[in-house]
């Protein structure tokens, strides 16, 4: 099959409207009589809530309510209840909303959260998930055992909500056949999404007892449902709204600030109620990421080969879960990196912590797991003295081999020894630099793959509206963020209507009283699922086109042939626009009806992990890949140089080739900058994030990204994947971290297994000789 | 959001330092750390005057001591501008604050009178025996820069004072100066740690001069006068680098909690960097950065 749009490097549908400023964001929206909110936070990391006094708070002119705990809806969650709206009873991280202010403008909410009194008895709290599994360790939810919980999830008691399980083959047998068994445990902390775009969300209660919202979320139609089960309003009365956003990452995905805005919208009728989060709010009252402790055992033959995984891993997970439930499973599903191993026991434990919420990263699981596994059998390569791609080579995924789930390695799951290959040969094709006598060079890779960790029946749907003019509408409940996903649904659009390019426009806005239905734009999946739906779309809409102009030739569809915009019987000819809204007869009377196609997907053959063994086809898809760094430390400073980064992935058919390379190296961004300078600071006192600003959280710039930049595709397409694509988004996060501290490993002998590995860090583990 | 406050624009020097006589009066210039500051509510002035407009504030010129740089001069302005070029350091170190956005509109005067011990207009300044011109309604004041730097955020301005300009002694013929930070990221930071050489007659025994400013590691920007009494008018050699940065090293305290760098890499750094820019100002082979 050629392709004609599939595979061009169109520019960005959604480029003139942000390169010139004129792309809505919900914080540009501006309502009659709009009021304003500001919440009071806690500044305790766990505590007990002893009482709350609004009185005075009331008093202040401009004030309209003042709402804590005891009145709002709750607990609500979808894989874990155990979250309110507002703290009720005690708080479990600082930053927790303890009351919410609503008043005529943002500055006098500010001044009335002065004025509301609460008395706190602080708790011993716990920020480490390791810490917080430790016999004696605070409780966070006392009555966790009784909590309503999804089916999938399996509350342990303590801290422990989620234990999930990978058992393959016989782990004693395996251990004590290898010949070398290498251990470590690795720390990826808790980091922030830090998304240009601030969280904000307008929402009014209307009088008729419906609801409309305008949110930064990555899913309306989950933040509908939130608002559903939290008041009691029908679906169909439960207007969410979204625009374009400014950047999520899995940090607007599932539910934030919405249920709170529910809330105080519900308690002023009739006006709309806007709460714009300032930056330092961002990092302590929405969800955060990571937060893995990994702890892993590996065990090899002299040959080289892997016998043997044994891993046990903890989520921190933050005051409240419900979200990161799925990531544990992430962890799991992916935590053998792609690599046979024929005996294999995972056990994978989602603990509260007194954080904020942990939720969606770029990532899910993914890089939290990599990170020990590409680590030990870099370690291990060394210690069998063998060369760590052949090493790699010998135990990667290959057609044929079973992964750590027990699903067969098809060829269409993707080629990552081919990936492996062209970043070793491109890495390794001259002997390392010389940086001159300060400068120590090091090289690393690790290879990696991920899943979308997607409920089984995950659902997309489209609708192809047809215009007068032959253009086409394409509505989608899919949410632009940045990442281009509106000019690569268009792509495929025209490519399954054979139509320009130019004639496909993308709503911009998702609504859901009015957009097809979608999942969430999350897990890499909206090329993948929403693309599937407009190739069913697109031939629902040629067909209804057949129809139409057989009625009209008054003949069989299957005699209309569709050529380019006509639509051709023998030698008569109509254009798309003649059938569009329905074609008239001479007389003026009606012959047909307008046209829409309808697309609707849902995956099928995905199944739940068997509960015991985490085995089953768990995973629709795999996107592979390796990833190569080459590095320079100065032994003067122990800053990190990055001289060239490699990446090879096999997301199948790569639709738009610019952006596909941008959105990889946006992920490795990402980690590069989590594998050298973040981590989010807690004070040791009171648990609070130290450093909830840019000034301290520090995120690399484009002057410390890497001199040469080689990112290329292989392109094996995926059976299930529209034109053979499947995900791309997160992918280049997975892998980074490892390759990176593998080069470090490799320019100074020294072994970092937590992040981030900083300047400082390896001058003084320099100086010290660990 | 900023706290509620009366905003003042003078037209003059002279109504802006009447205005300065209010109390609880704060200067605006460029704003890039008073709206910062307020915003966190670390800063709650009754009245803020914005001294934007001041004319008499402004320009950069040669001046019989030196050259003169208005309070109110960019940043970028002054790094740019052909009469700083000699001073190296200077033009390093304020070349280094924020991004080219912030340099355009954040002052040499603001970046001074924020008083932050990181502050990297400052090492570059105190080398050269800089001197601050402080007017208010009596009339105008000199003191050396260093003395004006009193303490994290203070300086040596009173109610109804203005910095007005900094002056730059004339850089003698042959001197060299380097300035060297430490950052998180390569990208937009603040000092983690920031060092500052000048360089006369380096290592020519009888002649040579050598000085070393210090950011970040201690209350204020300042001179590390200790290793400089060491290393003058003596033949350069490692032992007696060592030995003078050992002196310096007494009065380098850096504070515990920093979330920049600990004390101890701090330490590492000033001694790292100092060899560093020497070095480089003899003109030899140093690391990449």
């Amino acid at each position: 099959m050629t392709l004609k749009h599939v595979g061009k490097s169109y520019t960005r549908n959604d480029g003139v409207e942000k390169t010139t400023g004129s792309a809505k964001y919900v914080a540009d929206m501006k309502f009659p009589g709009m009021l304003h909110a500001k919440v009071l936070r806690s500044p305790y990391a766990h505590a007990i809530i002893k009482s709350i006094d609004t009185t005075e708070a009331l008093k202040l002119p401009g004030v309209f309510v003042v709402l804590t705990g005891k009145d709002v809806p709750g607990p609500f969650g979808v894989a874990v209840a155990d979250q309110y709206p507002l703290a009720k009873y005690k708080v479990r991280y600082a930053g927790e909303p303890v009351a919410a202010v609503v008043a005529v403008n943002e500055r006098v909410a500010k001044e009335a959260l002065k004025h509301i009194k609460v008395e706190y008895e602080p708790l011993p709290f716990v920020i480490h998930p390791k810490d917080a599994v430790a016999d004696g360790a605070p409780i966070l939810h006392e009555d966790l055992m009784n909590y309503n919980v999804a089916p999938y999830v399996y509350p342990q008691g303590k801290n422990i909500y989620q234990h999930f399980k990978v058992r393959k083959g016989d782990i004693e047998e395996g251990f004590e056949k290898a010949d070398l068994v290498v251990e470590g445990e690795t720390w990826y902390p808790y980091i922030h999404h830090v998304q240009l775009e601030p969280h904000c969300a307008v929402a009014q209660y209307n009088l008729d007892g419906t609801m409309t919202m305008y949110s930064t979320t990555q899913a309306p139609f989950v933040v509908q449902n939130c608002i559903n089960m939290l008041h009691d309003i029908p679906l169909s009365k439960i207007q969410v709204i979204v625009p374009y956003i400014g950047g999520g990452f899995g940090g607007k995905s599932d539910v934030t600030i919405e249920p709170l805005v529910s809330c105080l919208a519900k308690a002023v009728p009739g006006r709309f109620v806007r709460l714009l989060l300032t930056r330092e709010e961002m990092f302590i009252g929405t969800n955060l990421g990571r937060g893995a402790y990994c702890k892993y055992k590996i065990g090899l033959s002299k040959e080289g080969k892997i016998l043997a995984m044994q891993g046990e891993s903890y989520l921190g997970s933050g005051g409240n879960v419900d979200y990161a439930v799925n990531i544990v499973t992430g962890m799991g599903l992916a935590g053998t990196g792609p690599y046979e191993v024929p005996n294999l026991k995972l056990d994978v434990y989602g603990v509260y912590t007194n954080t904020p919420p942990i939720g969606a990263l770029r990532g899910y699981g993914h890089p939290e797991v990599h990170f020990p596994v590409e680590r030990l059998l870099e370690k291990a390569a060394r210690k069998l003295g063998m060369d760590p791609v052949e090493f790699r080579l010998k135990n990667l995924l290959a057609e044929g081999k079973v992964n750590g789930i027990g699903q067969v390695v098809k060829h269409d799951t993707g080629n990552v020894v081919l990936c492996a290959e062209k970043v070793a040969k491109e890495l390794y094709k001259s002997p390392k630099p010389n940086k001159g006598d300060n400068i120590l060079v090091g090289r690393g890779m690790a290879a990696y793959m991920k899943t979308p960790c997607m409920p089984t029946n995950v659902q997309s749907s489209v609708f192809l509206k047809l215009n007068a003019d032959g253009s086409v509408t394409l509505a989608t409940g899919a949410i632009e963020m940045g990442q281009g996903t509106y000019t690569v649904l268009a792509q495929m659009t025209a490519e399954a209507l054979d139509i320009p390019y130019e004639k496909v426009n993308v709503t911009n806005t998702v609504d859901t009283l009015i957009s097809p239905y979608e999942w969430q734009t999350v897990a890499s999946h909206t090329t993948w699922g929403t693309g599937n739906a407009i190739i069913l779309a697109a031939e629902n809409l040629k067909a209804k086109l057949k129809e139409s102009a057989a009625k009209v030739f008054n003949t069989d569809a299957e005699n209309i042939k569709i050529e380019g915009d006509k639509v051709v019987y023998n030698d008569k000819v109509l254009t798309w626009g003649d059938l569009a809204l329905g074609y008239k007869n001479p007389d003026g009377s009606a012959l047909t009806e307008p046209i829409m196609g309808e697309g609707h997907f849902v995956a099928k053959g995905v199944q739940n992990p068997d509960p015991e063994t985490g085995q089953g086809n768990a995973a629709a898809d795999w996107t592979q890949g390796c990833i190569g760094i080459e590095l320079g430390i100065d032994k003067t400073t122990g800053e990190v140089h990055l001289y060239r980064l490699i990446n090879y992935i096999d997301a199948g058919t790569i639709v738009n080739p610019q952006m596909a390379r941008d959105q990889v190296l946006g992920a490795i961004t990402m980690v590069i900058s989590s594998a050298l300078t973040e981590t989010l600071v807690f004070s040791e006192d009171t648990g609070k994030i130290r450093n909830n600003n840019l000034v301290d959280y520090k995120i690399v710039g484009i002057e410390d990204m890497p001199e040469e930049i080689l990112i290329d595709f292989v392109q094996t397409p995926e059976e299930s994947g529209p034109y053979g694509a499947k995900g791309i988004g997160e992918h280049g996060t997975v892998g980074t971290a490892p390759a990176i501290l593998n080069a470090i490993y490799d320019a100074t002998g020294i072994d970092f297994y937590e992040l981030p590995v900083t300047a400082e860090k390896i001058m003084m583990a320099l100086e010290g000789g660990e | 959001m900023i706290p509620n406050v009366e905003y003042l624009k003078p037209k003059n020097l002279q109504e802006a330092l009447e205005l300065m006589e209010r109390e609880g009066s704060v200067a605006l210039a460029g704003g890039t750390d008073v709206i910062v500051n307020m915003r966190d509510e670390r800063l709650l002035p009754k009245a803020l005057i914005d001294i934007k407009g001041l004319e008499e504030l402004k320009g950069i010129k040669e001046v019989p001591e030196g050259v003169w740089i208005g309070a109110l001069e960019l940043v970028q302005d002054a790094v740019e501008n052909p009469l700083t070029k000699q001073y190296t350091a200077f033009i390093e170190g304020a070349g280094s604050i924020g991004c080219l956005e912030i340099r355009y509109r954040a002052t040499i005067g603001g970046n001074i009178c924020n008083g932050s011990p990181s502050a990297d207009s400052l090492p570059g300044l105190l080398l050269y025996d800089a001197k601050a011109v402080i007017a208010s309604k009596e009339g105008e004041r000199t003191v050396s820069l260093e003395s004006f730097l009193l303490g994290p955020g203070k300086v040596d301005l009173k109610k109804g004072e203005l910095l007005k300009a900094v002056i730059l002694p004339k850089a003698k013929e042959g001197s060299a100066s380097k300035y060297y930070r430490r950052t998180r990221v390569k990208g937009m930071d603040l000092s983690s740690v920031s060092v500052a050489v000048y360089a006369e007659n380096l290592g020519i025994e009888g002649k040579s001069d050598i000085r070393i400013a210090l950011g970040a590691v201690m209350p204020t920007v300042a001179r590390a006068r200790k290793g400089e009494a060491v290393l003058y008018g003596q033949k350069l050699t490692d032992e007696l680098l060592d030995e003078a940065i050992d002196a310096l090293m007494e009065d380098v305290n850096p504070r515990k909690g920093s979330l920049r760098a600990t004390p101890e890499y701090k330490k590492k750094m000033v001694r790292v960097l100092i060899k560093k820019a020497i070095s480089e100002i003899k003109g030899g082979v140093s690391c990449e950065a």
